[in-house]
């Protein structure tokens, strides 16, 4: 219980009479003067102030806790890729060369030249 | 903003978002980019990410309760509380908090009250009553239902609060009192405790001094 610690100036609000009426400053020796009391709007009453209202917040912290992520699977959907667009890029045929080994032997630029002279065969 | 935090924030984002380019079709990946956006606050393509998820599947739970969430934050309460009713377990507890902020306060309270049922330990669910018992001044189930928060949560600034409300309604000034400054020990910043404690004290004083005959001091008038 910690009422009775002091509050910040002005907390209290008003103090009571007798507080007042016996609250007392030595100005000279031998002598008492009551401090001036404050004013209570309406002493038998107590204060007319009226409380005021906490504010309570709606809160839904508690949904938070259901966002759970799900493991992405890796399904392959076909709807991904519409059917026209598939037809629309068939591909084209690609006529496949086939590559001829090299030909063993001295190359073209690189033969000599020779003169063959067709002999007659006699029959 | 730190720039690694940049660096993690955009990484993510990368990580979420190209997950939904690659799949366009997969809901749990709209669900986890919905999520993502959701906790950055990002409510509207948040919700745009919940729809597409729920689009493609709408049996996910999560996205149904991501979008009521969105959709409660947009202020869009009435759609919020139709997506609600088509989600079950926590989407009682949403059809409730909808039903609240659309001040259909009986409603919204036997929503809580079947919640509670399964769920008796709901602070949260407890506290919204305590707002929904403020809004309509119904004082003995704000008492009730701050009690109970109490039992469950005995620092519990909401049920302090709703105690504090009563006792300073029926002139209780001294549990009033207590309560503020049991607030104030865990909130000293809250105005409404401080006001509320020398509005209990100066009832407190005003009452003893009112008990008590004037007494008279010699030498003063």
């Amino acid at each position: 219980m910690t009422i009775l610690k002091i509050p910040p100036l002005g907390v209290l609000g008003p103090m009571p009479e007798a507080f007042w009426g016996m609250a007392m400053v030595n100005s000279e020796p031998g002598t008492v003067v009551a401090l001036p009391r404050p004013k209570l709007l309406n002493p038998a009453a107590g204060t007319t102030e009226e409380a005021k209202p906490f504010r309570f917040a709606v809160t839904w912290e508690t949904l938070r806790a259901s966002l759970r992520p799900m493991d992405i699977t890796d399904e392959v959907s076909t709807a991904v890729v519409p059917v026209a667009a598939v037809v629309g890029a068939a591909p084209t045929p690609v006529v496949v060369m086939p590559v001829l080994e090299p030909i063993p032997g001295p190359r073209e630029d690189e033969a000599a030249w020779e003169m063959v002279v067709p002999k007659m065969v006699r029959r | 903003m730190t720039e690694a935090m940049k660096n993690e924030w955009t990484e993510e984002a990368l990580a979420h978002f190209s997950q939904v380019i690659a799949r366009p079709e997969n809901a749990a990946a709209h669900l986890n980019l919905g999520i993502w956006l959701e906790g950055r606050e990002h409510w509207d393509q948040a919700a745009q990410s919940f729809g597409r998820a729920l689009a493609l599947n709408p049996e996910i739970e999560a996205a149904q309760i991501g979008l009521g969430m969105c959709l409660l934050k947009l202020d869009r309460v009435e759609q919020s509380l139709e997506v609600f009713k088509r989600s079950g377990g926590p989407g009682l507890f949403g059809q409730a908090v909808a039903l609240q902020l659309l001040g259909r306060f009986d409603e919204a309270a036997s929503a809580y009250e079947s919640w509670l049922e399964s769920k008796p330990n709901s602070e949260e669910a407890l506290a919204n009553l305590i707002a929904i018992s403020a809004d309509t001044h119904d004082l003995e189930h704000m008492r009730e239902y701050s009690q109970r928060l109490l039992s469950i949560a005995p620092q519990s600034p909401v049920a302090l609060q709703g105690l504090a409300t009563v006792a300073l309604e029926r002139r209780d000034n001294h549990a009033a009192a207590r309560y503020c400054d049991r607030i104030l020990e865990l909130a000293p910043d809250c105005l409404e405790g401080w006001h509320n404690l020398r509005i209990a004290l100066d009832r407190i004083v005003s009452a003893f001094m009112a008990s008590k005959p004037a007494v008279s001091i010699p030498g003063v008038k």
